[in-house]
């Protein structure tokens, strides 16, 4: 079933609104921060007099005024909204303007004085290594005998791979929003991925309670996993506002802003060792990855372990030790990116195999299929490093399928031809697997939730926890509502993601956004089915478990023209006092949650690489 | 407060006053007036979500241009007439463009999505559209296959079905009279813009704003005022007899595109890899000469052509030739109280041939740049020879010495090597964020044996 993006016409229009669209309140105020000129220093004085009597400013929001604790940090409390007394990255914001307009907001932050001792940067892994500056502790994996197996190796070789970071670049930057309801409710709009935390996080750093804050995502301008702890700051930012001047606030950064004061994809260094035999078959692999955290742990020790466990890629690694560090720099805090870790795991396993096969002078793709993790679900050379077999493996049928479909080998040989004779220009071929792991590598986050209202005209309100920033998901969501109640996809309406409707909600990430929450709305709607069928058995004459939903009716499977329309349906159930509004949970059935088996589930892809 | 100037916004004519800010970009304005279908990815003007159709009136019949919202100064929009996303459908019809990107999934996140509207329905009205009519847009989302397949759905509507589609007030004539605002000057004629500037000093010239817009979009105050040149008819004309050209310094990259033919390959072949088509319809040659950046992609040509770039200012016109004018870093021999009128130059027969290196194929600043000129006897002998080079040097910068020891011999295998490290020898390249300067020195040279193997 193929329906066009549910808001594909507000986007070629210009009507589908994003959070910064939103009609601004009478009185919402304009922010700009006051940006530390050092990566590394100590705040000795911040005097914001001048600033508080500049034209249009209404506060100055600096640590002092933060009422509960000045916290954001997701995973470790390393985090302060504002700084007390250190500096840990250029650009840091040490207090934020608020003033009738930004442009003021903007005026008045020049004029806040602060003062520095500089004090020395760490702004690469090299230097973090050589000043030892490092968060948490060093992460292992191991299996087998990896130091004997490499001495025992017919060949060995090393190396190492300097991975660069990349800024998201969502073509909407960060924006959030704040207001009092009128009775005493905090309202935040924020393009975030996490309403539940930026909720939380919110409500720790003004020391209220969850229940008092509620936080709403209406769809962002891309995602990428830039927003999905990187919002809550700004969020705090703008809601500290509000409780301060009682004003509504608004913050939507600028490009250079957002670039500056938000992490990014994490680079990492990788040192690796690898010894295998004439064949190219890896016997061992001792694998170091640093990824550069920057300032603050933020997701970095889950992105950090799904680089380790994606090391292996598609290959199996019968002796293996993978160790992982955490590299403390002074930079902005690097966050969630598309892969979150697994690419620059992966990059380095494909950088290994390519070695070898150059070593042996044999073809990169023969390696690499030498090395596949093959055989039944229980076969030792089917289990990767981390204790998890490869459900399911079609890997080797798949790979010969796509050399077949491609015709690999011939364009590989046309590839060379060419190359003999062209002197300047070269081409190249190359296939490559990809195996990558769906789902969080935390247990707990593997569960969703979704409320529907069924109103008396037969339209349905649909929620469900997940955000909405491209990747379709609201569309999706409507797709399993649709056919679960049998209901034309003009008959809902997705609600704006809110904490208010479905409550301790997981990011929208890890590739899992649609399976966790189609489940769940899957749930609710076949808590309704379960309450509308007796209704319609007794309507129709017939079993209840005869009975189907499909075409606007509920109608009995076998005799499709004995059936009742969804509506009349509806007001039956309703004067007979059924409930039509129903929540649906979902938990994912297989995930164990140790850290020796990190993905509830998996899937194996293959993907040529032409160039 | 009294309305000194209008201009006219999917067809209704708004009022400009004191109460409004000249140095206010079309983006902000719109989005204080709440049409917030046009979007800010950048500020920039790279991403192209801030895309508008501008409305130019050529005779009886208007044409279309697309603009970048976000660098347009409201000084240069007072008597111009706009079109925003929002005015493209009807209340029961959306415009093909649009129709075609919900049918082909053009959009994701929706961001980009009403800036590709923009530009494709520019496209789809002045029979443009082609990857180079999207150049500047970028989808974050990676969209770009269903947004092409939408742009091919479109390009099959018969160009004479097209213009039912146009939005009926197009077809309005504003009769609009430019007016300046109080810092923003729009003289008519160059003796104006010169009285202007005399009588104002320190103003300062705007004509595309695709550069000084980059920095009143961040919020940079740049000047106490601005006098725009971009609406002197005179700087808005080329001539050419035989070799002879004389371009003015208003004239756009696209107008450059359209009018310089096939003729001119050392600057046409430069124009598809110097900006994005938003950039191309404001950016202007006179603006590329005069903000002078070593990486003015331009620049290498007009030394290699041996142009001459004519100023004007109180004491009258002057020539300054090309290779005479950039001083150092953006310092010019060009006086305050000048503007750069045209250039002009006579193309010398030989070989011509531009080459750009940027990571973003187009609307990106360069690695380096360069334009070269070769014209050799009929025994391969080299009589005229021209290296300029942008973005390996302070100053875009002539290769003189590697000319000179080419000049009278044959580019032989031997000889080639031997200018390439001569080449090397003449330019000190700085390693910024863009490149090293060991990959700059590396394509200094390569990209003269890329010129002498494409003979």
């Amino acid at each position: 079933m193929s329906i066009v993006h549910e808001s594909a016409l507000g986007h070629v229009t210009g009507q589908a609104r994003y959070t910064d669209e939103l009609p601004d309140a009478p009185g919402t105020l304009g922010a700009w921060p006051v940006q530390a000129p050092h990566a590394h220093a100590r705040l000795l004085k911040l005097d914001a007099t001048k600033a508080r009597a500049a034209a249009g400013v209404v506060c100055v929001l600096t640590a002092a005024e933060i009422p509960g604790r000045n916290q954001t940090g997701p995973i470790v409390a390393d985090e302060p909204l504002l700084p007390v007394d250190e500096i840990l990255y250029y650009g840091q914001a040490v207090a934020w303007v608020l003033a009738e307009t930004e442009h003021q907001a903007r005026a008045a932050a020049a004029l806040v004085i602060a003062e520095y001792e500089t004090l020395p940067a760490c702004l690469t892994i090299a230097a973090a290594e050589a000043a030892d500056s490092f968060h948490l502790k060093p992460s292992l994996i191991e299996r087998g005998d990896p130091t004997t197996a490499m001495a025992a190796a017919p060949h060995r070789l090393a190396g190492t791979l300097d991975i660069g970071g990349q800024d998201h670049f969502y073509l909407e930057t960060h924006c959030s929003r704040t207001e009092w309801d009128g009775d005493g409710q905090l309202v935040i709009h924020s393009s975030t991925q996490h309403p539940s935390e930026t909720q939380h996080i919110v409500a720790q750093v003004l020391g209220l309670s969850s229940h008092q804050v509620t936080c709403k995502c209406l769809r962002m301008g891309g995602g990428f996993g830039g927003k999905e702890t990187q919002a809550n700051a700004f969020a705090a930012i703008c809601a500290l506002g509000t409780l301060l001047t009682g004003r509504p606030v608004k913050l939507k950064l600028h490009r250079t802003l957002d670039m500056q004061l938000t992490g990014k994809r994490h680079p990492f260094l990788a040192r690796w060792q690898a010894g295998f035999d004439a064949d190219g078959k890896i016997h061992a692999a001792d694998i170091e990855l640093i990824a550069d955290a920057g300032w603050s742990v933020d997701l970095s020790p889950p992105v950090l372990m799904r680089a380790m466990v994606h090391v292996d890629n598609a290959y199996f690694l019968p002796n293996v030790r993978v160790r992982g560090r955490m590299a403390k720099t002074h930079l902005p805090s690097n966050t969630a990116f598309r892969g979150f870790g697994g690419p620059q795991g992966m990059i380095v396993g494909e950088e290994m195999v390519a070695a070898i096969a150059t070593r042996l002078g044999l073809p990169p793709e023969l390696v690499r299929e030498r090395n596949f993790y093959r055989g039944a679900n229980d076969a030792p050379e089917n289990q990767t490093h981390y204790g998890q077999a490869v459900i399911d493996n079609h890997l080797p049928d798949l790979w010969s399928q796509l050399k077949a479909n491609s015709s690999f080998d011939e364009r590989r040989q046309a590839v060379s031809a060419f190359n003999a004779q062209s002197r300047r220009r070269k081409r190249g071929i190359a296939i490559t697997p990809v195996k990558f792991g769906i789902s969080f590598n935390k247990t707990i986050y593997n569960q969703a939730g979704a409320l529907i209202h069924i109103y008396h005209d037969g339209s349905v309100q649909l929620n469900h926890g997940g955000t909405e920033m491209g990747q379709g998901l609201h569309s999706k969501m409507l797709v399993v509502a649709s056919r679960c109640l049998g209901l034309p996809i003009s008959r809902f309406r997705v609600m704006t993601t809110s904490t208010d409707k479905v409550p301790n909600t997981s990011a929208t990430a890890a590739s899992s956004g649609s399976d966790l929450n189609g489940q769940a709305v899957a749930d609710a709607c076949n808590t309704l089915i379960a309450r509308l069928k007796p209704i319609a058995a007794a309507a129709l004459n017939c079993e209840a478990s005869s009975l189907e939903f499909a075409d606007t009716c509920c109608r009995v499977a076998d005799d499709p023209g004995r059936a009742i329309p969804f509506t009349e349906l509806v007001h039956r159930a309703y004067d007979a006092r059924i409930s039509l509004s129903a929540t649906g949970y979902y938990r994912t059935p297989k995930s164990t949650g140790t850290r020796s088996r990190c993905m509830a589930d998996r899937s194996i892809t293959s993907r040529m690489a032409l160039r | 407060m009294d309305a000194y100037s209008t201009f006219c916004l999917n067809g209704t004519t708004h009022p400009f006053s004191d109460r409004d800010d000249p140095r206010e970009s079309l983006l902000r304005w719109l989005k204080r007036h709440r049409l917030t279908g046009t979007k800010e990815g950048c500020g920039d003007g790279d991403c192209g979500a801030c895309t508008v159709a501008e409305v130019l009136r050529e005779g009886d019949s208007n044409r279309l241009r697309a603009v970048n919202s976000c660098l347009l100064p409201m000084g240069q929009v007072l008597g111009r007439s706009f079109v925003t996303v929002e005015a493209l459908a009807t209340k029961d019809e959306v415009h093909p463009v649009q129709r075609a990107m919900v049918r082909c999934a053009g959009s994701q996140c929706g961001y980009c999505t009403p800036g590709f509207v923009m530009s494709l329905f520019v496209g789809f009205h002045e029979d443009t559209l082609g990857d180079h009519c999207i150049d500047g847009n970028l989808c974050r989302c990676t969209g770009y296959t269903t947004i092409r397949q939408a742009m091919a759905e479109v390009a099959a509507v018969p160009t004479s079905e097209r213009p039912r589609a146009l939005p009926r007030f197009i077809d309005q004539d504003p009769g609009f009279t430019p007016r300046s605002a109080p810092t923003f000057l729009t003289p008519a004629t160059v003796a104006e813009a010169i009285a202007n500037k005399t009588a104002h000093p320190d103003y300062v010239w705007i004509t595309g704003a695709t550069d000084t817009g980059v920095a009143l979009s961040r919020g940079q105050p740049v000047a106490p005022g601005f006098i725009a040149l971009d609406r002197i008819d005179e700087l808005q004309q080329v001539h050419r007899r035989e070799s002879s050209w004389r371009i003015g310094a208003g004239v756009t990259l696209s107008q450059l595109e359209d009018q310089l033919g096939d003729d001119l390959p050392i600057i046409t072949e430069v124009l598809p890899w110097f900006a994005a088509r938003q950039v191309k319809n404001r950016a202007t040659l006179g603006g590329n000469i005069g903000s002078a950046s070593p990486i003015g992609d331009l620049l290498p040509c007009l030394l290699a052509l041996d142009a001459v770039i004519e100023l004007a200012g109180p004491n009258g016109r002057r020539p300054v030739a090309a290779a005479d004018y950039f001083l150092d870093y953006r310092r010019t021999a060009r006086h305050n109280d000048e503007l750069v009128t045209a250039v002009t130059f006579d193309v010398s027969p030989g070989r011509q041939a531009f080459y750009k290196v940027a990571k973003r194929q187009t609307d990106d600043i360069s690695i380096v740049a360069a334009a070269f000129l070769v014209d050799t006897d009929s025994t391969g002998v080299i009589r005229f020879v021209r290296l300029a080079y942008g973005g390996v040097a302070a100053i875009p910068k002539r290769a003189r010495d590697t000319e000179a020891f080419l000049l009278g011999r044959t580019l032989d295998p031997g000889t080639v090597d031997e200018a390439v490290s001569k080449l090397a020898s003449e330019f000190a390249p700085l390693s910024d964020h863009r490149a090293s300067k060991e990959y700059r020195m590396a394509l200094i040279g390569n990209l003269f044996r890329q010129f002498v193997e494409a003979a």
